[in-house]
């Protein structure tokens, strides 16, 4: 029962309804104004010279994606009535159904800018989740299996549960006045891991109607079959729970291409965690995972035999029964990102940016885009807003807006906020942005910063008994020196 | 901590911006098709028997079956013809009167020599070995005196089984003898009896009265026999009438028309008596209820006369054929049936028989039937007791029947699914007319043996009406006619029944359903 209860409880880690953060963040890239916009990019500065997150205040991060449906796709309302209409469901879904949800939260943040190098150091709780729903699985409970007569449906779902403590040291540097660089390294503490070796599971339907279901997976655990027995105390197991190491690093680069055009790319999270604390394996081997509903035998029927059905059920059970088995260490790697974006200050504190950004892991790459529009007011405040397509979903207007009350700053930015709003001007409810969401997701906190980078660039003139230029002429910025038209300060 | 209450208080915020009417559901719609299988697998010929019949089935090495039933109906005996009755003889031997003064040794006085008659009729014995009987001897004087004699029987046709020795009895008695060691001569029923009156010695005088008597008896009693041999007379008896059940033609033939092409049917007699025997078959015929039996007509034509053995302990056996064998197999019978008597040594008056306690009169039925044959309207027949009464019909929108089979065994067939309620009275058809040819039968060469399979498959749209009916049906009844392969001139063939021939049955359901589950 245990084993059905941990088997069970990796698929609700992947079916859990509950918001959750994507690990991708296309409007939080753009909004300069918060410390956290490093998560995104190590070559990035944010507004504050000086920054500190207090554990649990700073951010907290909660995402959802599902490539297959929304919820609208479930629901039909006839005569004021809400019905479930599978059918529609079903109709909906892509053929793999990532259902993603993920959460982070910030320990500890700072950030420090000296001179051309800003330093961060950061420490983060990070939960991933990633659920994949065949859409032959759904659509056969749903549509039933007349439709793959003659064929198979794919009934091989995996599930990649991962949660782990990041310890960060990163610092970019700026290697002149257009390029700056940047680089994160990361110390990994895996708490609890379940990921999918192999998944082969199908339900062929004979041309004579015989349905064959069978099954060849692999899923392998850490720390999760000693949190299912009785008598299970965390506190006791915590140095347990530490003995996963891994590392990453985050790679990224900034190019000013112009005054007012910049670029930049970033890859995020190369790396893996060796999981060695409390390792379980369950299994399905193909040689007993198989069973053929061929019918009753005639020659049965013919000489009157009435136990026409000996045993399928205890049949079904024993052969379709995960094998559970203690297996040595294994590593997995982290859901890595890359960036691509670009940025073009319209006029001052005013820009429109893109992103590119695109998430690899096990075997999958799912790719998205946001196009932002940025806006300082002073010191004060920062908004943007923002439009992403991503997840097979286009109705994603984000928000992201930070009150800068130095030495408070209080920020909320996600890739679909603006929709609820929207929602509630036209139906005074939720309701339609729940519904309609496929990918969503919030970060939100209170960050304290300190000495606020103006990002004035003053005009190149020429002092007297100031340093001389190339061309003989004097420059004066802020006791900075610089060359004739040099760009000094990046500002996105 | 406060970050999290914040969180909290936007998320209840929120939540009081959510109108759950959105969440709560008045009902589940599924609109699924399900596919399934019904049946799957291969039968033979034999499968359709039942258990018994099954053994009734042989296979030869091409594997045509036969019919081959092979059964002892009865055994009879005719030793009821024949009992030795008792037998008493009584005598008397008149002394002469006589004064001796001394009797120095054994005196024969005097003797008398009878032939004992058995009083058996019509028989003439020669000999009986006898396996129980009692031979009784007693004497007296008359009137009584202390005379000292004896008396001499001596029975010289009575020999013993272990010394060959005639039987002798000596004494004034009595005296009894197991007759189960004798096997007595006879010469047309009767055997020699001699009795001898004998003085015996004595030194003293002796004095016989002038009316002295000297009187014997011989009883021979609760005589039975081993064997007896001689002439055992034109007798006739009546053999208790017997019946035989049979189950091989079940009633899958009531209404079939059916050739074979060889069959057999034959009774062998087997006769332990050493006598002439005729059986005459007062009422020999195939029987099943609720029909008019079918006389059977044999070969030797009724009545019968049976081979017999030359010498005693052999057996000599006869064969009678049924020459209406088509015509018994096509009645399809579940009994055979006779009364009949047996006559010995007709019409003769003389002839050396025999026969032992443990002669019998032993009949076999043979029968054997290669399934070589033309046949039609074979009918087959099953109830399938169902109860769908609690499955909602309305949420079926269409079904179909998938048949698909793969027949070796040269034979067609019409299915139909009668659907009855629980008084058997049926509802409906759940197949249309045009859609009850499921099985189609193997093409067959000039000698009837498999050329290619017959191939069925089909998809059989049920009409709903129908369907419906199928909710309040109690029984299914399966109902199949069949008959034998046709030949490309659409003729029937005699076609050949082997047992590797299989019929290969796949079926399954395709139904498309819209369920509504109300929450």
């Amino acid at each position: 029962m245990s084993k059905f209860i941990r088997i069970f409880t990796l698929a609700a880690l992947g079916w859990s309804s509950i918001p959750a953060l994507a690990q991708v963040e296309g409007t939080l890239y753009n909004m300069n104004s918060l410390p956290q916009v490093v998560v995104s990019n190590p070559a990035f500065v944010p507004k504050y010279k000086f920054t500190l997150g207090l554990p649990g205040i700073s951010s907290v991060a909660l995402g959802y994606a599902n490539n297959g449906f929304s919820y609208n796709d479930l629901i039909k309302k006839e005569n004021g009535e809400t019905k479930a209409d599978l059918s529609k469901l079903s109709s909906a879904l892509a053929d793999k159904n990532y259902i993603t949800p993920s959460a982070q939260v910030d320990l500890f943040r700072m950030g420090l800018k000296i001179r051309k190098l800003y330093v961060t150091v950061s420490a983060t709780g990070k939960v991933y989740s990633r659920l994949m729903l065949p859409k032959d699985f759904t659509s056969l409970l749903i549509d039933g299996n007349s439709q793959f007569v003659g064929k198979a449906a794919n009934f091989s779902i995996e599930e990649e549960g991962l949660a782990y403590l990041e310890t960060a040291i990163g610092a970019s540097y700026q290697i002149n006045s257009r390029l700056t660089i940047g680089g994160r390294f990361k110390y990994l503490k895996g708490v609890a891991n379940g990921t999918t070796e192999s998944s082969n599971a199908s339900v062929a339907v004979a041309e004579n109607y015989q349905i064959t279901a069978s099954a060849d997976a692999k899923l392998k655990t850490s720390g999760i079959y000693a949190a299912t027995q009785s008598g299970f105390d965390f506190g006791n197991s915590v140095s347990n729970y530490l003995k996963n190491n891994g590392a990453a690093i985050d790679l990224g680069a900034t190019f000013k291409v112009t005054e007012k055009l910049s670029v930049a790319a970033s890859i995020i999270d190369i790396g893996q965690i060796s999981w060695t604390n409390d390792l379980y394996q369950y299994s399905l081997d193909k040689a007993r995972a198989t069973y053929t509903l061929e019918g009753i035998d005639v020659q049965k029927l013919v000489k009157g035999n009435t136990d026409l059905f000996p045993g399928i059920s205890d049949t079904l059970q024993n052969r379709f029964k995960f094998v559970e088995t203690k297996i040595g260490s294994y590593s997995t790697a982290l859901p890595s990102k890359v960036y691509l974006s670009g940025n073009y200050e319209l006029i001052k504190n005013l820009s429109f940016g893109a992103v590119f950004y695109s998430e690899t892991f096990r075997n999958r790459v799912s790719a998205g885009w946001t196009g932002s529009i940025n806006k300082h007011f002073g010191r004060l405040a920062s908004l943007s807003l923002s439009y992403t397509v991503a997840e097979r979903s286009v109705n994603n207007f984000g928000a992201g807006f930070s009150l800068n009350f130095v030495p408070i700053q209080f920020y909320i930015v996600g890739d679909n906020l603006l929709n609820a709003p929207i929602s509630l001007a036209t139906s005074q409810n939720l309701n339609s942005y729940i519904n309609d969401t496929k990918y969503f997701n919030v970060r939100t906190g209170i960050n304290f910063v300190f000495g606020r980078d103006s990002g004035v660039i003053p005009k190149p003139k020429t002092l007297k008994g100031g340093p001389k230029g190339k061309s003989g002429k004097k420059l004066k910025d802020k006791g900075k020196k610089r060359k004739p038209g040099q760009i000094v300060k990046t500002k996105r | 901590m406060k970050s999290l209450s914040y969180f909290l208080l936007f998320g209840l915020s929120l939540f009081s911006c959510i109108d759950d009417k959105d969440y709560s559901f008045s009902s589940i719609d599924v609109k699924p098709t399900i596919t399934i299988p019904l049946t799957n697998g291969s039968v033979s010929i034999r499968d359709f028997l039942n258990d018994k019949d099954s053994s009734y089935f042989k296979a030869d090495k091409d594997g045509l079956l036969s019919l081959v039933y092979s059964e002892n109906l009865s055994s009879q005996d005719i030793r009821g013809l024949f009992s030795i009755p008792d037998v008493r003889i009584d005598n008397t031997i008149k002394l002469s009167g006589i004064t001796l003064p001394q009797v120095p040794k054994d005196i024969r006085l005097d003797s008398i020599t009878t032939q004992v008659d058995l009083q058996l009729s019509p028989e003439q014995l020669s000999e009986i070995s006898f396996s129980a009987g009692q031979l009784s001897f007693t004497t007296s004087l008359i009137p009584s005196s202390n005379l000292n004699y004896e008396l001499i029987a001596s029975l010289p046709d009575f020999v013993s089984k272990t010394t060959n020795q005639p039987l002798t009895i000596q004494g004034k008695g009595p005296v009894s003898i197991q007759l189960s060691n004798y096997i007595v001569k006879l010469n047309k029923n009767k055997f020699t009896l001699k009795i001898v009156f004998v003085l015996k010695r004595t030194t003293s005088a002796v004095t016989i009265g002038a009316n002295a008597n000297a009187t014997y008896q011989v009883s021979l009693l609760g005589m039975n026999f081993g064997y007896i041999k001689g002439f055992f007379g034109d007798q006739t008896t009546d053999i208790p009438a017997s019946t035989l059940d049979i189950g091989a033609f079940g009633n899958s033939l009531n209404k079939a028309s059916i050739s074979f092409s060889q069959p057999q049917i034959n009774f062998v007699v087997t006769s332990d008596y050493g006598v002439p025997v005729t059986v005459n078959y007062k009422i020999f015929e195939a029987r099943k209820n609720g029909a008019v039996p079918v006389p059977i007509s044999l070969n030797p034509i009724n009545p019968v006369l049976l081979n017999s053995p030359t010498t005693l302990g052999t057996s000599a056996t006869t064969s009678i054929a049924v020459t209406n064998t088509n015509q018994v197999i096509n009645y399809a019978p579940t009994q055979f049936y006779y009364q009949a008597s047996v006559n010995i040594n007709k019409g003769l008056s003389g002839g050396n028989n025999f026969l032992a306690d443990t002669s019998k009169l032993r009949v076999r039925l043979n029968v054997s039937i290669p399934l070589q044959a033309k046949a039609s309207g074979i009918t087959l027949a099953d109830t399938v007791s169902v109860d769908l009464s609690d499955v909602n019909q309305s949420q079926i929108e269409e079904a179909t029947l998938k048949v698909k089979i793969t027949n070796q065994i040269p034979l067609d067939g019409t299915i139909q699914f009668y659907l009855a309620d629980k008084n058997y009275v049926i509802l409906d058809q759940l197949l249309t007319s045009d859609q009850t040819s499921l099985i189609k039968g193997s093409s067959v060469d000039a000698t009837g043996d498999l050329k290619t399979a017959g191939l069925s498959d089909q998809s059989l749209a049920l009409d709903k009406t129908k369907l419906n009916k199928l909710f309040s049906a109690k029984y299914i009844i399966l109902s199949a006619i069949m008959s034998t392969s046709k030949d490309a001139t659409g003729n029937f063939v005699d076609v050949k029944f082997k047992t590797q021939y299989k019929m290969t049955v796949e079926t399954g359901i395709s139904a498309k359903l819209n369920l509504n589950v109300k929450i």
